[in-house]
Formats: C-alpha cells, structure tokens, sequence
C-alpha cells in the first residue's frame, strides 16, 4: 500500500515536472579544464553536466529552473560572502532554490554535490535550501558535507536513491513540506533527519545511521508514512512521540538510546 | 502673517512640498517637509546638512526598478543629512511600494549613510516591501511605534547607534540584522520571520521583547555583548544562540523553540532566573561555557535539560526542575565520548522565587 502511494506521489511529481523544465533552458557541460561557473542570481533557466563549480551563494528565482544531468560534479566554493539575498542557513555558500531544481542521476552516474576543493580552511558550503520551491526533485545523488544537506520549507521534495553523508544536518523539514524519499542514506553527521512544524514525510527503503545526536526527529505534528527504514547506530535512534516509537520499533538498531519519547504534554 | 511671508522669502522655513514626485537622481540640499503622497521613482538623497522632515499621515510610493534583474529594486531614499519621520499613532507614515501587486524588494531601503548629525527618527511609520527596510552605516537612530513588514530585510545596519522602542517586525523575510553597533531594543515584537534578530560585533540590551515565530533562531548573536533581560522568546527554531559572546540573560520566558532553548558556544554567560520551557531538544545546551546557571525554571525539554557538546567541564548551579526531588536530564562526557562532565547542585526546593516574565 505504502509503496502504491510512494509510487503515485513519485509519479504525479514528475508528471508535474516533464510539464515544467523549459525546453529551451541551455545546456552547457563542464570539464576539468573548463568547468562550468555560477553564483549570484541564476539569470536563465539551464541544464549542466560535468564538472560544475558553484563559487558562492546561488539563487534560483521562480520562473527558472536548474537542472543537472547524469553524472554532474557540482563543487561548492565555501566562502563567507553573500552573493544572493536572503540568505539563509549559514555564512557559507548556499544553493537557494525558489524556483525548480533537477538533479538527474542514475545508477551508472549519480550527480554528486561536494565541498570545492580550493575552499579555504575553516569555510564549507551551507547546502541545498528550499523556499517554497516550485519544484525540487533529486535522483540518484550524493551530497555531501553541507551545514544542512537539504533544508526544506513549504516546499514539495522528492528524493530518489539520494546519499546525504556527512552534513552537520542531513534533511531538515519546516513549515507544510512535503518529503517523498525512496531509497537511500543519511549518515555520518550530527543529526540525520529533523521534521518540525507539520511536514508530511513518506520514506522507504531509507538508512539513517551513525550521527552524534539523533537519527530522526518527528515534532509532534509531523506525519510519518514508511516502509523499510532502518535507524542504527545513532546517539538518539528516534525521538518522537509515543506512538511513534512503537510504530518504528522494528527500524530501530544499535543505537545508544534507541527511542526517547517526546514528554507528553509538555510542562503544562 | 508679515513674519511668516518674510521667513519664506528668506529662505529660513523649510519648503513644504505637497503632491510631490521625484523622478530619476534627485538630491534635497535644503532642509524639505513632506505632506500628503510622494512618489520616488529613482534615488533621492538627502544631502549633508539638510533634514527631510515627514509629517503624519504622509504616504512615499517607490517604484520598482531592477535594473541587474537581481529581483531588488533599487529606488530609496539615501539619507547623508537628516530624516526625520514623525507619524502618529491614528495618521501613521507609510512607506510602501506603488506597484498594483507589492512584493517584498520592490524598493531599496530608508538608507543612512554617514548620518550621525542629531540623529534620525521613524516614529509611528509603517516601512513595507522595501529590500532593506531600515538600512544604516556610521548613523544614529530612533525606530519607535514603527511597524516593519513584507520586507527582505526589516532592519539591517552597521557601525551605527540605535534604539527600537515598541516596534513589530513582521512577516519579513529577515528581521533585524546588524553589526558593528549599539542597540538597545525594547517592548518590541520580532515574529513571523525566517530569522529573527542575528547579529556580530555588537553591543545589544534588550528588554520586554517578544520574539517569536521565527524559522530559524530567534536571536543569533556571535561575538557581541549582549543584556537580555525580560524577553519572551518562543515557537522559534531555537530560541537564543550565542557563539563567542558575553551575556546576562535573566528574566527570560523561553518557550517551545523547536530546538534548544539557549545554545551558547565557547561563550561567557549569566543564566538566572529564566522559564526555560518545552524546548524541542535541549533546555540549554552549551559548548564550552563559562559563567553561571542558576535559579532558573527548566520544564518539558524534549531531550535533555542540558547538554554539553563541548570538551569542557561545567558545573550547573540550583534550579528548579519541576519538583525537590526531580533531577534534570543531562547528556555530557558520561555518554557522549570527548565532551565534559556536567555537575549539578542539588535542585532547589521550590520554583525560584523573583520577577518572573
């Protein structure tokens, strides 16, 4: 049932998007010689491929969409300027996206977001951040090492066969988002997965493992559908409310406190 | 009558202007009073030396002009001179776009630059859509009674003296933001913003404020001295963040943030005598702190009480945890490999007495 659901959202997302990638956004592919450069405010609508250098905050506005094909290697300069407005998870460089961004991957050639080597010490790249995004959809990609790998707020996400590794934050969901993740990891960071306000998650086929603090985090409000989701080897496995832990009981693993309840109630 | 005529003549009233517009570079060199609509579609500054004064019920319309498409008007007023703008409370000023549908950025910002002379003043205004709504560098302000909406940015200054009295940031993008500067805030509201109040370099004392809503922190401060006092901080991302800061936190109510309550990194602070309440994860989380914790009111944390993430020790005072015998949640070096040990004094016997918020 849960997968027959996980499918139709799949499937009405991409309806919705083959309608919305414009068909004549340019496409430039990059190569280590000559990379692909972009920062500030995307000025037209593109697709990109190769060796991709982002070398500060980039915005894409509404009406325009980002698209990176199979096999990209997008590099994010981190620095501490601010190149776009607002902005909002950190100093670091940030992929702002307002209007639509594709990460394209497959299997044979995932699309791979990362650090730019040439960043200078002590700066990293803030990630990908969603404002009300028109649309966000990510197949077959790695990112990795951002503040908060995918921030999303009042925005409609899906994430297919996505690695979010080693970011302080992996995915943190806010305001009325909607998260549709099938298949993949969040590992290696602070915290995995954290869902507050009243975002709607769908996840299968997902690992949330070894952070320092929590693996997941559902506020009170959040809803959960899922299916084959693995939570191991976190501090905190699952924080959420009761009935949540229950419903989760069999994903949880080896972590050092596998459920920690939220109270209930609150101090009042 | 004679003497009014003669003054005019002279050129020592300043000029009233009614119905007015200012199209394209326009600079006011003499001291201006502004009545009814002004439509500014370019940039118009106040010379050094001149006052632009606004008198209530007085309506500034900016056009939208985006000249590098970056989604940011540019037209502003850009004050090197004075400006001061007095509404009342029933005939407010109001700064706002003139497009038929208004977006935040449609116009620059009531822009200070080197506009230290007397000070400036928005009393009783409303600044909407604008980039940067109130925007400073090297200048003195008074902000009182003011209402900052539908902004990208409510307030953002530098190298600047100011002071905000009951205003409402609201609904901004950004609310306030600022480096560099002497802030004092108070009975003011911040709510409904991605972030709240963030700042570096700054010396800030804020009382009877309500920040609230605010996706990201409520208030960030880094680097900065900060007197907090009496503040109600709640239904943020985090409620009070402070990295490298020395501060006096005291009388706060902080409540419900969805993340920790207070999150103070390598900082020097006086915690005393909050509510800290229903924090999503930690009540106070702390990295390597130094100063106090003591008499304060910690109940509901989702986590932890307290959680040290630092390598340092820290050792918790008496506070009051919901019951004499109620023992607060702590997570440090005993199960966290590298982090400190915390220590905590026996809890009080009774919730802390004092002028709670």
């Amino acid at each position: 049932m849960l997968k027959r659901l996980l499918t139709c959202v799949l499937l009405l997302l991409c309806s919705a998007c083959v309608a919305s990638v414009q068909p004549d956004a340019r496409t430039l592919i990059g190569t280590r010689s000559q990379p692909v450069e972009l920062s500030g405010y995307l000025q037209e609508s593109l697709r990109l491929g190769g060796l991709v250098r982002i070398l500060a905050d980039l915005q894409i506005p509404k009406g325009r969409s980002l698209t990176f094909l199979a096999g990209s290697r997008v590099q994010i300069l981190g620095t501490d300027s601010t190149k776009i407005d607002p902005e909002v998870v950190a100093k670091g460089s940030e992929i702002l996206v307002r209007g639509r961004l594709l990460a394209l991957g497959t299997p044979q050639a995932p699309v791979t977001f990362i650090l730019d080597p040439e960043t200078p010490a002590g700066e990293n790249w803030a990630g990908i951040e969603l404002l009300a995004a028109e649309e966000a959809r990510i197949h077959y990609a790695d990112i990795i090492g951002a503040e908060i790998g995918i921030l999303s707020i009042n925005s409609q996400v899906q994430l297919e066969q996505v690695n979010l590794l080693g970011s302080a934050y992996g995915l943190l969901i806010q305001g009325q988002s909607q998260l549709a993740y099938g298949g993949g990891r969040i590992a290696g960071g602070t915290a995995g997965l954290l869902c507050y306000d009243s975002g709607e998650l769908l996840l299968e086929n997902l690992q949330i493992v070894d952070h320092q603090e929590e693996g997941l985090y559902l506020a009170p409000n959040c809803q959960l559908r899922q299916q084959k989701v693995k939570i191991a080897r976190n501090d905190l496995g699952l924080v959420a409310v009761a009935e949540r832990g229950a419903e989760l009981a069999t994903s949880l693993s080896a972590n050092r406190i596998n459920f920690k309840p939220l109270p209930d109630g609150g101090s009042k | 009558m004679k003497v009014l005529l003669l003054l005019l003549l002279t050129g020592l009233v300043p000029t009233l202007a009614v119905a007015l517009e200012y199209r394209g570079e326009k600079t006011i060199y003499q001291d201006t009073v502004w009545q009814g609509e002004v439509l500014i579609d370019g940039i118009l500054t106040i010379a050094a030396g001149a006052t632009l004064e606004i008198r209530p019920g007085t309506r500034v319309s900016f056009t939208r002009r985006d000249t590098n498409n970056d989604g940011i008007g540019e037209n502003e007023i850009f004050a090197q001179g004075q400006l001061i703008a007095k509404g009342t409370a029933a005939r407010p000023i109001v700064f706002t776009s003139a497009e038929e549908s208004p977006q935040a950025g449609d116009w620059g910002a009531l822009n200070m630059m080197m506009s230290e002379e007397g000070g400036n003043l928005l009393e009783n205004c409303v600044v909407e859509y604008a980039y940067r709504g109130f925007h400073a560098h090297f200048s003195n302000a008074q902000l009182r009674d003011s209402l900052f909406r539908y902004n990208q940015r409510a307030a953002q200054f530098q190298e600047s003296d100011v002071s905000i009295d009951r205003c409402i940031f609201e609904y901004n993008f950004n609310g306030l933001q600022f480096r560099d500067s002497h802030v004092r805030m108070n009975n003011s509201r911040v709510s409904a913003n991605h972030w709240g109040v963030r700042a570096v370099y700054v010396e800030l004392q804020m009382s009877g404020n309500r920040i609230e809503n605010n996706l990201t922190n409520g208030i960030s401060l880094r680097d900065s001295k900060a007197q907090l006092r009496g503040n109600y901080i709640r239904f943020n991302r985090r409620g009070l963040y402070l990295q490298r800061s020395q501060a006096e936190i005291s009388l706060n109510q902080i409540e419900a943030n969805h993340e920790h309550g207070i999150y103070l990194e390598e900082s020097q602070a006086q915690i005393q005598e909050n509510q800290i309440l229903d924090s999503g994860r930690s009540g106070i989380k702390i990295f390597n702190l130094t100063g106090l914790i003591a008499n304060n009111l910690i109940l509901g944390s989702g986590e932890f009480t307290f959680f040290n993430a630092g390598t340092a020790d820290f050792s918790i005072g008496s506070n009051w945890y919901g019951g004499a015998e109620v023992l607060p949640q702590i997570l440090d070096g005993r199960n966290r490999a590298g982090a400190g040990i915390l220590t905590v004094a026996t809890p009080q016997a009774h919730p802390p007495e004092g002028q709670l918020f």
